[in-house]
């Protein structure tokens, strides 16, 4: 054990797209294991009885959701060159959960680090109930949330408009990362009126403390 | 996005299941000309993604110029009721599309209680669940695999039939099935029909099941999909021998898969490297009837752990026979760690063995156990069968004594805690096999049987587990199945069975109503067929000699072994001129394993 240099962290960014939305969590964990086996990235792996690669994964994003901005550590031996290692990946993973970024070293852990996630929510008519929009939209506020206790206070930052793009109608969330929890739907079906509507969240940002 | 499930997936567990795009998962649109196979599994993706024959001919008719395939499984319930209820078709896995658009929709059966998902994978894909009721523009529907050698059961709802090995008929089907497009039905069938292996239940009834001469050469995928959770054999897999020289009565495999034939070590080194590169899985799998019976198998272990181990990659070998080098193959691939080790006395007595040709000796299992027991591994599990032909409760109550002594061979060996887990499962009698004609004990007398088993246990620390006697009687009901259990089985569909093989889905009143409407008796397929009284897989010509068969038959109960298999050996008539067994001859005894 002495001697060993530590292992370099090494920060990337992920999307999550299209129909690869529905891969929950635990299952990306080995999404991710088996690619780094098939890239021949030499990732460090845990100790004990069972070692596994060692990852450390940001917040879990509810199924369902898509984004543009996962993040997850590896551990490396050396520091790697980012692009050499981001195309090493992209070669043998699919598409849909290409790893577009790395940042080597940095300074803290992932947890620690994220203080800001933003999702656009795009909102449809059901088709089958009715529904009342307009009226859901009045309800889509900060206080609103608080209020009805769906929200802690200070979890959601903000909510606002967005334009609608194809949608009905569109809007931002911004919520403070804390204790690693991220915005679910459930937030939004228990807002006033909001049967009849249909949900697609994406997550558009994630914010690192400097 | 339009993808057909799109507002269904986040009502439904597992969503992973229907998403396709996996790694290794063929993406490219068809182009107008090819040949479009749907590969359609009768079950759910977990199982179907494990299975060999489905990894095998997706990658192999996407190879193929010309030919598209994609895959389908069941449906489980939860969208299935989303899909009926909203008048969706099942669409396939890659390309999305509904089973109207493939020419040829094919699937492995593997036991007989998939028959009843494959009426649901048809009903789900809309097509009408009868072959006689399809349309000219109808995809044709092909089934093969282990459990179509008896087809009377499934017959009516299946345009053709494939019996034996699939590598080369499958794909001779894709390509006639896009050849004649657009021909009517039946000018399809008579093709398609012609293909050696194969046949159309709608235009006779004659078929040689098909065979691959030369394994070494014959196509094997040098990938696998990595799907997108866990399935139930979450590794590579390859197989590294088809057919087993030694000759149980009961094993319908043993029989359906003659002559023993082998990969090479090459080859099969080959293929293992190039799948763990190809998917990243940390896990390997060779897969044979009877591993340990490979004639280079010391030479396959050492050479995959001298590559995979430093790679932290470990290799399965199940199927090990009860021998002392079994348990030192398993050793060196420190299998200790990674699994249990499993062996299948099937009987307690030396005469039941006798019986049923399992040539393993009381010593050679007590032996093996204590070798395990020294190489590291503190549990062991022990395969009966309960009902087997000729039983006595004395044999029942040998299976406990047997247990009980592997336990305390362990024990001593081991120098620690040490447990024995029974399986007992029930005797299904099978077609083609030398018992096919044998009788299938009664419920009452199998609950007494295993009762006692139970009794003879108790108190000892050997974990026992007996399997669902109405599971194993409804196996028996198709094993042996005619027209009447084809007419049973819809009835039964069309009363909520399907997945019957998951607990939480089997339906036991669905098939007593289905039985009761058709006026299926099970007692008449439980009841021991008369000597010279046809049987409804007569016409199926498995390559082994019917009257060989009933000498085995009587052999078995005159408590006669017969030898393995070996070079120059004529006597039931599998082997020929060009295709032979690749046994050895040496595998005579369980436990005199010379390599």
């Amino acid at each position: 054990m002495s001697g060993r240099a530590e292992p370099v962290r090494h920060r990337m960014r992920h999307v999550k797209r299209g129909l690869a939305r529905f891969v929950s969590h635990i299952d990306l964990i080995h999404y991710f294991s088996r690619l780094a086996a098939r890239a021949r990235v030499p990732v460090a792996f845990t100790e004990g009885f069972n070692p596994k690669p060692k990852f450390e994964f940001g917040p879990a994003l509810s199924t369902g959701i898509e984004s543009d901005c996962e993040w997850l550590d590896l551990f490396l031996p050396a520091p790697a060159d980012p692009a050499a290692l981001v195309a090493a990946l992209a070669r043998c993973g699919v598409p849909d959960l290409a790893i577009v970024e790395c940042v080597v070293a940095p300074p803290a852990k992932l947890s620690r680090s994220l203080v800001e996630l933003e999702y656009r929510t795009e909102i449809a008519p059901d088709g089958e109930e009715a529904c009342d929009l307009p009226a859901f939209l009045a309800g889509a506020t900060v206080a609103a949330l608080e209020g009805a206790g769906i929200a802690a206070p200070g979890f959601v930052t903000a909510v606002e408009p967005l334009p609608a793009e194809g949608a009905a109608a569109a809007l931002r969330f911004v919520t403070a990362h804390r204790d690693g929890r991220a915005l679910s739907p459930r937030l939004l079906e228990k807002l006033p009126a909001a049967a009849g509507l249909r949900f697609h969240h994406r997550k558009i940002l994630a914010r690192f403390a400097p | 996005m339009n993808h057909p499930l799109e507002s269904i997936l986040p009502r439904v567990e597992r969503p992973q299941r229907y998403i396709g795009g996996e790694v290794n998962a063929v993406v490219r649109r068809p182009d107008p000309g090819d040949a479009l196979v749907l590969l359609a599994y009768p079950d759910l993706y977990e199982i179907g993604m494990s299975n060999l024959a489905q990894r095998l001919f997706y990658f192999q008719l996407n190879a193929l110029p010309g030919c598209r395939a994609d895959r389908v499984f069941a449906p489980a319930p939860d969208l299935l009721d989303l899909l009926r209820a909203r008048r969706i078709p099942l669409p396939s896995l890659d390309l999305a599309l509904p089973f109207s658009a493939f020419d040829l929709i094919g699937s492995t059966l593997q036991y007989e209680l998939n028959y009843t998902t494959l009426l649901l994978l048809l009903d789900a894909g809309g097509l009408p669940l009868r072959a006689a009721e399809r349309s000219d523009a109808d995809p044709l529907v092909v089934v093969g695999g282990p459990a179509a050698t008896n087809p009377a059961p499934f017959a009516p709802f299946v345009d053709l039939v494939c019996v034996g090995d699939g590598e080369e008929a499958f794909p001779e089907l894709a390509a006639l099935a896009r050849a004649t497009r657009g021909a009517p039905r039946a000018e399809r069938l008579a093709a398609l029909a012609a293909v050696p292996g194969c046949y159309a239940p709608l235009l006779g009834k004659s078929v040689k099941r098909r065979v691959v001469a030369d394994l070494d050469a014959a196509w094997h995928p040098d990938r696998a999909i990595v799907p997108f959770l866990p399935i139930v054999h979450d590794r590579v897999s390859v197989e590294i021998s088809r057919g087993c020289p030694h000759g149980c009565r009961f094993c319908h495999a043993g029989f359906a898969y003659r002559p023993y034939r082998e990969r090479s070590a090459d080859r099969i080194v080959d293929l293992v490297l190039r799948q763990i590169d190809a998917t990243g899985y940390p896990e390997a799998n060779l897969s044979s009837l009877s591993a340990t019976d490979h004639s280079a198998i010391g030479e396959i272990v050492d050479r995959l752990a001298a590559e995979l181990t430093p790679r932290g990659v470990s290799v399965a070998l199940p199927s090990l026979r009860i021998s002392g080098f079994s348990v030192e193959l398993a050793r060196r691939l420190n299998m200790v760690r990674k699994s249990g080790l499993t062996f299948a006395p099937e009987a307690g007595s030396q005469c039941m063995r006798d019986r049923i040709n399992k040539r393993v000796t009381e010593e050679n299992l007590l032996a093996s156990v204590a070798a395990a027991a020294r190489a590291g591994w503190r549990r062991v599990k022990l395969y009966f069968m309960v009902g087997l032909p000729g039983e006595t409760d004395e044999d029942v109550r040998a299976i406990a004594a047997l247990a009980r002594e592997a336990h305390a061979a362990g024990k001593a060996a081991g120098k620690g805690p040490f447990t024995v887990a029974l399986n007992a499962s029930s005797f299904v009698p099978k077609a083609h096999t030398p018992f096919e004609r044998a009788a299938r004990i009664g419920r009452d007398e199998l609950v007494a049987r295993f009762a006692l088993l139970r009794e003879a246990v108790r108190g000892r620390p050997v974990e026992c587990r007996f399997s669902d006697p109405a599971i194993s009687e409804l196996e028996t009901i198709y094993s042996r199945g005619d027209d009447r259990a084809a007419a049973a089985l819809e009835a039964a569909y069309r009363s909520g069975a399907f997945l019957d093989g998951w607990d939480e889905r089997f339906r036991p009143e669905a098939w007593a109503r289905a039985f009761a409407e058709t006026g299926l008796v099970p007692d008449d397929y439980f009841r021991p067929v008369a000597a010279d009284a046809p049987l409804p897989w007569d016409f199926v010509d498995m390559g082994v000699d019917r009257a060989w068969l009933a000498a085995e038959a009587a052999r078995a109960e005159a408590g006669r072994t017969t030898p393995p298999c070996g070079p120059g050996c004529r006597a039931c008539s599998a082997c020929a001129d060009g295709c032979e067994s690749s046994a050895a001859g040496t595998a005579s005894a369980e436990g005199g394993d010379p390599r």
